[in-house]
């Protein structure tokens, strides 16, 4: 039973792996997805000590995407520069509000 | 292969049922991914060294943060020491694994000890107190060398170590740290900070320790290191509001552990009980907070039963310690605090010690109290950044010695903002216990004589100073000299008499010189380089033979520390390497050879021996896997049990000349860990 339950899981499989195999190869011989330039985003933070500043190291630092961090107390502010083709600027601050801290965009003053 | 099977099950066993059993937090951990497009990722925030000089302390002071605690093993306090040169750490003897540490040349005994600003590890815990604080519990420890604030007291002769630990009001409901080592030692941590509401906060601590097998490397027919089970546990509560703060907290600890001859004859099997309660209560007087009462209240209960061979010592121990603050900043630039403090040690302690030699240093239980009383006053005056000082006097009453007044003085100068001057100085004293403060003499067929029950006021005086140079942010050199000149010294003296150890009062000079030079590097985010070279000078006047250098103890070590860590901390590599200077050692110990009729120590000094430390460390959100070697370069102390041979070349453990305390090197060869820490962070 086992064995045949492993089998039938093989053979679902199978169908699927020529074609994405193709597909991967078009997409391949076709076109190569481009990296995106990085982008920097600022977050005013409710950071308020030391303790702060690690928890938000110590997680935004996994997040998906993200390629640069700074965290200055002083501020409240994180820094986070990241590739736009695997996050963006909500989920980052979502991410930062599961934390338990605010999460508003600084808007750079021109 | 056989050896690693067990554990490698054991462990797969222990990660499996933690990993089900986390199931149910927010752990993401199987979410993450290696990132190939990281971009030379950098991560700039108020970022911690892993050791460091305190730039904003008066007093010298190396911080190991919670960076530093995580470059080694570090499963308990003394193996974090094992990657600073300030601190030096060793055994008391080869069979109970009770550790010791010198700082400035001088024996533990003259540091004090601190848990969050309040005296331990005192009395009958001093000998394994070291291995009672478990590294995971940790945050950072702070080591202040010379002599600082009266505020604690003045039992802190050559300095004094400070270890914050895991505070209630950490925002991580799970910790937990297994780690297993090759010689089969595995050690179990687990911590939860939890918070009610914005005022009220508890974290609850738990250690588990043991080991499965036991080893002799050398082949002495003895233990390289004792049979061992801990357990160790902790509760710490917070209350805090803007008029109130209120700190609390209980631990109990149960070790037991048995060393010696493996299958019959000398064995020593001890067991320590601890119990410890305290609460400090702190109230602002004014709104910001420049001005303050606190109160600090502590109780400890330890109680050790102790076997070696035929002897067994016990000793119970009640002490009781309280502190009442007063501190005023009554202006910008100047600061007074003042208080009245006591402490009362009760010690009901007995011996029975009758030696195959005849000896007898049996005594029946005896009951000593020791009682202290003090009233202190400590001024502080700083200008900006540039200048401040600390003037502190503490008026001693002691039950048997009378009232002793202790001056000390602190000033730290910054002409420039790269450059800091140091000077200190200052009286301590503290009472002896001479069993107690040298557990070893119990490892060894001699006998006692003299004041081995005296609790004799000892009575020091440590003076100092440090340069720290600055340059290109954080690098810096520094540069320190700290003496420390006894006026009283309870004196144990292994070569006064053939088979005896020798008590007696200091008659003459005893000093200690210490001279270190700490050189730190940054070049770039992911690379940092410690150096540290130490020179010490100790010396002590002997009944016989006068004024001699301090025996096992080295008069030189060096340590080398080196940390890379890629892009986001993902990979960190540490490396740590000593080498360790010669020692004089005792007069009986001259003529010992080795198995090739050669000379253990010519000259009469024990060789210069390097040991390395690495660690590669993993990490991934939510935990990190740790790979390590200590003591890679697989040196061993030779012949590290001393006595008669016998016909099978064991030792003889019936003669005064056995002797398993004359330890200076390590015990254990090369030993290879692995480990796993799991943080799961609080989330909306």
């Amino acid at each position: 039973m086992k064995a045949l339950f492993i089998a039938l899981c093989l053979l679902a499989g199978a169908p699927a792996g020529p074609a994405l195999t193709a597909q991967e190869s078009v997409t391949i011989n076709d076109q190569k997805p481009k990296k995106a330039d990085p982008v920097t985003v600022t977050f005013k933070t409710s950071m308020t000590c030391k303790n702060c500043v690690k928890k938000i190291t110590e997680n935004m630092s996994f997040e998906r995407g993200v390629l640069d961090l700074k965290v200055t107390l002083d501020s409240k502010e994180v820094m986070i520069k990241y590739d736009p083709s695997k996050t963006d600027e909500e989920t980052l601050a979502k991410a930062i509000r599961k934390l338990g801290y605010e999460a508003e965009k600084v808007v750079e003053k021109k | 292969m056989a050896l690693f099977k067990p554990i490698y099950l054991r462990f797969r066993i222990i990660i499996t049922t933690l990993l089900v059993a986390l199931f149910q937090f927010p752990f993401t951990a199987h979410a993450q991914q290696d990132r190939e497009d990281t971009l030379k990722a950098t991560v700039f925030t108020s970022r911690r060294q892993a050791n460091s000089l305190s730039k904003g302390k008066e007093l010298r002071t190396e911080v190991i943060s919670s960076t530093g605690l995580m470059k080694l093993a570090c499963c308990n306090l003394a193996e974090s020491f094992e990657n600073s040169a300030s601190v030096t750490v060793g055994y008391s003897d080869a069979v109970t694994g009770a550790r010791q540490i010198r700082l400035l040349g001088l024996s533990g005994v003259y540091l004090q000890m601190l848990e969050e600003n309040r005296p331990v590890m005192r009395g009958l815990s001093a000998p394994f107190g070291l291995s009672f604080v478990p590294g995971p519990w940790m945050e950072s420890i702070q080591i202040a060398k010379g002599s600082p604030s009266v505020i604690n007291g003045t039992e802190s002769m050559t300095g004094q170590i400070n270890t914050e630990f895991r505070k209630p009001t950490d925002e991580i409901p799970l910790f937990i740290n297994v780690v297993g080592m090759t010689d089969t030692k595995t050690d179990f941590n687990i911590a939860s900070s939890l918070q009610f509401g914005p005022k009220l906060s508890t974290i609850l601590l738990g250690h588990a320790e043991g080991n499965f097998k036991s080893h002799d490397m050398n082949m002495d027919g003895f233990m390289d290191d004792p049979m061992r089970k801990q357990v160790n546990v902790a509760n710490r509560w917070f209350w805090y509001t803007p008029e109130l703060q209120i700190r609390w907290g209980a631990s109990a600890l149960y070790d037991s552990r048995l060393g010696g001859q493996e299958h019959h004859g000398w064995q020593s099997d001890i067991n320590n009980t601890r119990l410890n309660g305290y609460i400090k209560i702190g109230k602002p007087l004014r709104e910001d907070n420049s001005a303050s009462v606190a109160v600090i209240g502590d109780y400890t209960y330890n109680n050790i039963d102790a076997g070696f061979g035929t002897s067994f010592y016990s000793g119970r121990q009640h002490s009781g310690f309280v502190n009442l603050m007063f501190r005023d900043a009554f202006s910008e630039n100047h600061d007074f605090s003042a208080g009245l403090s006591t402490m009362i040690d009760s010690y009901y302690e007995s011996l029975d010690r009758y030696l195959p030699t005849g000896v007898n240093n049996s005594f029946s239980p005896v009951t000593t109290n020791l009682v202290n009383a003090r009233a202190y006053a400590e001024y502080t005056f700083h200008q900006e950044d540039k200048f401040s000082t600390i003037i502190g006097l503490n008026g001693d009453w002691f039950k048997d010695n009378g009232f002793r007044l202790s001056p000390r003085v602190t000033l730290k100068y910054q002409p420039f903002e790269s450059v800091i001057l140091r000077a200190n100085g200052g009286r301590g004293l503290r009472n002896a216990l001479p069993l107690v403060d040298h557990f070893g003499v119990f490892s060894t067929g001699k006998g006692f004589i003299g004041n081995y029950l005296s609790h004799q006021l000892e009575d020091s005086w440590t003076y100092g100073g440090n340069a720290t140079f600055y340059f290109h942010e954080d690098n810096y050199l520094s540069l320190d000299y700290f003496s420390t000149r006894f006026s009283e010294q309870l004196i144990v003296d292994y070569e006064l008499a053939p088979g005896q150890i020798a008590f007696y009062p200091l008659d003459g000079k005893s000093l200690s010189d210490s001279y270190q030079a700490d050189f730190h590097l940054e070049p770039s985010s992911h690379f940092t380089l410690d150096l540290t070279a130490r020179y010490t000078d100790a010396r002590t006047t002997y009944l016989a033979g006068g004024m001699k250098e301090v025996p096992l103890t080295s008069r030189f070590k060096g340590v080398l520390n080196l940390q890379y860590k890629t892009n986001l901390s993902r990979w960190i590599f540490d490396l740590t390497g000593s080498v360790n200077g010669s020692a004089r050692v005792y007069d009986f110990m001259k003529d010992l050879k080795d198995e090739s009729g050669n000379l253990l120590y010519p000259e009469g000094r024990t060789p210069v021996y390097p040991l390395v430390y690495a660690q590669v460390t993993r990490r991934f959100k939510g935990f990190d896997i740790y790979v390590g070697g200590e003591n890679l370069t697989g040196f061993r102390q030779k012949r590290v049990i001393l006595g008669e041979r016998m016909a099978d070349g064991m030792v003889n453990t019936s003669t005064s000349d056995f002797d398993a305390s004359a330890v200076w090197g390590p015990l254990m060869g090369a030993t290879v860990y692995a480990g796993i820490r799991v943080t799961i962070w609080k989330t909306e």
